[in-house]
This record gives C-alpha cells, sequence and structure tokens, in this order.
C-alpha cells in the first residue's frame, strides 16, 4: 500500500481527512495499521517462524 | 551574550554526558577484545533498540528529511515505508546472522560471508565495500552535526572547532569503551533525537496557527508541493520505491549494523524490533510540519539542508532552538560514534588479524581496533573541513553501496545453490553499474536511482553466474546447511514449548 503503484492513486490533495491531504492521511494510516500488524505479528511470535 | 552563553553552557552538558557514560561503561568491560567489538555478544533489548535506532537515525534523517520535504515535495514520507522494511528485514535477516554469529564466532560480514563462500576474495571485497562506503556517510554525519553545534553556539563555536570537539569527545568514549559506550549513549542520543524532531514539529508548526492551519495554508499557496512528484517534478514514484529500498537495505548493510546483529544477547528482541521500528516512524510527522512550515514562512532558502535550524532561530526561544539543536547533534553523533567503531572493527579483524597478525592478543588486537579509530576519525574530520556534500545525495552513494552486500548475504541465507564467484560478480558489477549510472549523464529509466540498477544487475548476475559455476564444496555448505536447521528448529521448538505453557 505504501511502496506499490497504488500510492499513486492515494497522491492527492482531496479528500482533506481530519485536517490532514490525502496523501498525508494514507501515509500515516498505513503506518498506523502496518505498526499494528506488526505488534500483532510479535505477540503470535510470527506464526511458524517461516516468514519468507 | 546572556544567550550565547547559555548556548554554549548546553553544548558543553551535551558533550560532558557521554563522555561520563562512556567512562561508567568503560568499567563493565571484561577487557577482552570480544567484549570491546561486539559487547561478548552480551547486549541487552532496551540498549538493542536504541543503539540500533539512534544509528539509523542520522543526520540524513534530522536534517536530510527536512531538506527533502522543503524543496522536493512529499517523496521524503516514503521513509515511513523504508522504517518498516528496515525492521522486518532485521528481523529475518540480523536474527539469522546473530545465530550463525553465535555459532560460527563471526564478527564481522567478513567473517560471515567468507566463510559461507569459502573465499578470501569475499572477504576482501566486504571489507573494502563497507570501509570505503561507511566514509562518506560517516562524513556526513560530521558535517552535519558540527554544524548544527556552530548554530546551536550562536556561532560562537565555528565549524572547525565544533566538528573537532564532536570529535575527540568520540573518540575518548569509544576508545575507553568500545561498544558498549557507544550503546549506552545511545540511549541518551536516542531518546533526544526522537522527541526533538517531533517536538520541533509541532512547536514550530504554530508560527502558522497548527498543524492543521499548516496544510490548509500550503494547500491554497502550494498544492503541487503536496503531492509526488513534488514542486519541481523531480520527485516521483520512481524516487520513492528507490528511496525506500536503498535506505532500509544500504543501513542494514553497514558494517555499524552487522555490529548491531551479532551482539545481541537474546534472540526474541529481533521479533519485537519491527514493531518498535516502525513506531518511531511517527517522528517522520515532526519533519513533515517543520518543513512544509519552512515553505510557508520562509521560502525560498539557498541551502535546504538548512531549513531546520534557520526556522529555529527565527520562531524559537534560544533554549528551545539550543536543545533542538542538540537533538539533531545526537543523530549525527550517534551515528558517527557507531560507523566510527565499526570500520576499525573491519580494519582490525578483518585486514589486521586475518592478514598480518592471527595469533595476536586481546590486548594487540584492542590496541590496533584504538589505532585505526584515530585514523578514521580523523580522515573524516578532513573531510568535513573540505568536502561538504548534499546530505541526501552523499547518503544515497554510500547506502548504495553496502546495499550490494544484501544479495550475497541473502544468498547465504537462503539460497544452497550460491557461489563465490556468482557473489563477486554481482557484487563488483552491481557497484560498477551504479557508479557509471551515477557519475555519468546516461538516463535513468524510469526514474529509479542509480543504485537500483546496481542493484538489479548485481541479482541478475548473481544468480545466472552461480548457476553456472561450479556449486561449494560439500562440506562447507553442509555445514551452513545444518546450522541453518537448527535455527529453524529451534525457532520452532520455541514456539511449540510456548504453546504447551498455554
Amino acid at each position: 500500500m505504501l511502496q506499490s503503484p497504488i500510492i499513486l492513486l492515494a497522491n492527492r490533495i482531496e479528500p482533506v481527512i481530519l485536517g490532514l491531504p490525502f496523501f498525508i492521511f494514507w501515509n500515516f494510516l498505513w503506518w498506523a495499521i502496518l505498526t499494528l500488524v506488526m505488534y500483532i505479528a510479535y505477540k503470535l511470535n510470527w506464526g511458524n517462524q517461516k516468514t519468507e | 551574550m546572556k544567550k550565547l552563553v547559555s548556548g554554549v553552557v548546553i553544548i558543553l552538558l551535551f558533550m560532558i554526558i557521554p563522555l561520563i557514560v562512556g567512562v561508567l561503561a568503560a568499567t563493565k568491560s571484561d577487557n577482552t577484545s570480544d567484549d570491546y567489538f561486539i559487547q561478548g555478544r552480551n547486549m541487552g533489548s532496551i540498549t538493542t533498540f536504541f543503539t540500533v535506532s539512534a544509528t539509523w537515525w542520522s543526520a540524513f534523517a534530522f536534517l536530510g528529511s527536512n531538506a527533502s520535504l522543503y524543496s522536493e515535495g512529499p517523496v521524503y514520507l516514503t521513509a515511513i515505508g523504508w522504517n518498516i522494511l528496515f525492521g522486518i528485514l532485521y528481523f529475518v535477516v540480523g536474527k539469522r546472522v546473530w545465530y550463525l554469529g553465535k555459532k560460527f564466532n563471526y564478527v564481522t560480514p567478513s567473517d560471515l560471508l567468507g566463510d559461507f563462500y569459502d573465499s578470501e576474495k569475499i572477504r576482501v571485497v566486504v571489507g573494502i565495500v563497507v570501509v570505503v562506503f561507511t566514509i562518506p556517510y560517516l562524513q556526513i554525519q560530521l558535517t552535519g552535526g558540527a554544524y548544527l553545534i556552530e548554530i546551536a553556539s550562536g556561532g560562537y563555536i565555528p565549524f572547525w572547532l565544533a566538528a573537532l570537539m564532536f570529535y575527540i569527545v568520540i573518540l575518548i568514549y569509544v576508545w575507553v569503551g568500545g561498544i558498549r559506550a557507544i550503546a549506552w549513549t545511545d540511549i541518551i542520543y536516542g531518546a533526544i533525537l526522537l522527541f526533538g524532531l517531533l517536538f520541533a514539529g509541532l512547536y514550530l508548526s504554530n508560527v502558522v496557527g497548527g498543524p492543521i492551519a499548516m496544510f490548509e495554508q500550503m494547500q491554497a499557496q502550494y498544492p503541487e508541493h503536496m503531492v509526488l512528484p513534488g514542486p519541481d517534478g523531480n520527485a516521483g514514484y520512481g524516487m520513492w520505491i528507490s528511496l525506500c529500498f536503498i535506505t532500509a537495505i544500504g543501513a542494514l548493510m553497514g558494517p555499524q549494523m552487522w555490529l548491531r546483529m551479532y551482539s545481541v544477547k537474546n534472540g526474541t528482541i529481533f521479533n519485537l524490533m519491527p514493531f518498535l521500528i516502525s513506531i518511531i516512524a511517527i517522528c517522520y510527522a515532526g519533519s513533515l510540519l517543520v518543513s512544509w512550515t519552512g515553505v510557508l514562512v520562509m521560502p525560498g532558502v539557498e541551502n535546504p539542508d538548512q531549513i531546520l535550524p534557520l526556522l529555529l532561530m527565527e520562531y524559537a526561544p534560544f533554549i528551545i532552538a539550543a536543545l533542538i539543536l542538540a537533538a539533531g547533534a545526537s543523530a549525527a553523533m550517534s551515528t558517527a560514534n557507531s560507523q566510527i567503531h565499526a570500520v576499525s572493527t573491519v580494519m582490525t579483524k578483518d585486514f589486521y588479524q586475518r592478514y598480518k597478525n592471527p595469533n595476536a592478543s586481546h590486548e594487540k588486537l584492542m590496541r590496533i581496533g584504538r589505532y585505526y579509530l584515530v585514523v578514521f576519525s580523523a580522515i573524516a574530520y578532513v573531510l568535513a573541513l573540505f568536502a561538504p556534500g548534499l546530505l541526501v545525495t552523499v547518503g544515497l552513494i554510500a547506502f548504495g553501496g553496502t546495499a550490494q552486500l544484501i544479495v550475497p548475504t541473502l544468498g547465504a541465507l537462503f539460497w544452497k545453490r550460491s557461489t563465490s564467484i556468482g557473489a563477486l560478480t554481482g557484487i563488483i558489477s552491481g557497484l560498477f553499474v551504479m557508479m557509471i549510472l551515477q557519475f555519468t549523464p546516461l538516463p535513468l529509466p524510469f526514474g529509479l536511482s542509480s543504485s537500483m540498477y546496481g542493484l538489479f544487475v548485481n541479482v541478475i548476475l548473481f544468480v545466472v553466474v552461480s548457476l553456472l559455476t561450479k556449486p561449494r564444496p560439500v562440506s562447507v555448505s553442509n555445514r551452513f546447511e545444518l546450522a541453518l536447521k537448527e535455527f529453524n528448529q529451534e525457532e520452532h521448538k520455541g514456539l511449540n514449548d510456548k504453546k504447551n505453557i498455554a
């Protein structure tokens, strides 16, 4: 969501969400989601550890 | 005058604290070279987190982020992605490197790669690559850090003196305390740096009425600055993705990070690292606020690397400005100290011990390590004085160089069929392609950076040449395969134990 070309679809100012331009909002939204995912992954001990 | 005095007091405090911490750390040392170079593989979790993140967040992040966001639009926000990528790589690659290091007693990147590929050439090439490409990166830390100290003291401490103080302080505590002193001071630096950046952003955006007002004014006045490819149209998706990969991979493969994989005491910290590193990415919000406020109130600054200090001196009370600038100097110092230490470790272990004096005693190795410490600090000092460069540009070249090592490293960890000739061909041609593209005006298709092309060539040649050449001797590959199998088994075992308890 942050590094694939999908990011180009988010590359816009409107709509402004919570006072943030859309591109900024998108980046920090995914920051929050991915950080949460990393936390869950840690809690679950990274599944069976074969992350590749 | 009062202002100057308080500025200088802050700087002095900032210099003295790490000295005390360094000396304290030295008292815990057991005087072996393993302790000096990798803390006897006994580094705790909190220390690991702070020393990794403080080393990772350099002047490149503190000044470079603001410069880029100020002049190129939002492309630097890709930093969120590279923090997460770095965290995951540190877990996937770092944990395996840590395990192999413990098992086969490795200290440097060349130890692992040279041993795996069973090749002296690999050992030498890897040693040279990490040393050569760490020096420019070290130089930008010194330039950035000394510059901040100069401004924080109100010009009272000139650049040359600031850089010199910087060096002497680092030299003393690394000299006495080795990696433990660095790691301990990194806890202080790390905390100051992360809060400093976020605080600076919130504080400065109040100049234009807070973050939301700032975005509104930006949208009214500079809408093209708020989306890729930025105001000049140069910083688009190609750069977005290049920056992300090269920075994360290049930093991970720097010798200072290798040492921080080997030093770790307990493997579980690797599991938590992706989460911790991701959290701190929020601090880039600080850079965003600083630099876009700068676009509004201070457009057209000649050297964008200076935007943060300039804004602070103009809009913040002197004490706050000096504290935040000290935070910036922390960013630089915490990276520089680790780099000087890492480069001297590589020189001592990979070149001196390996080729000149294999039977050197611990005392001798530490003495040689310290001798290289002085030499490399001196080189970096001279470079900082005479070769100032744009922080992000120089940084990208340095990262691009070390990033090439990811290919043979992943090969060593995950691909049995990789061979030494494949690895050598890959690294050398990757570097060659990167240099050619960087320093000649050849066009770069898709806006990707020269180091990305280097990496592509590296991967392709590594795979093709490996498949064409003879497999590695069975004895060596079996030893590694066995070790990695044990690694996987232990990981599963840990998991099963946990399940049983639950």
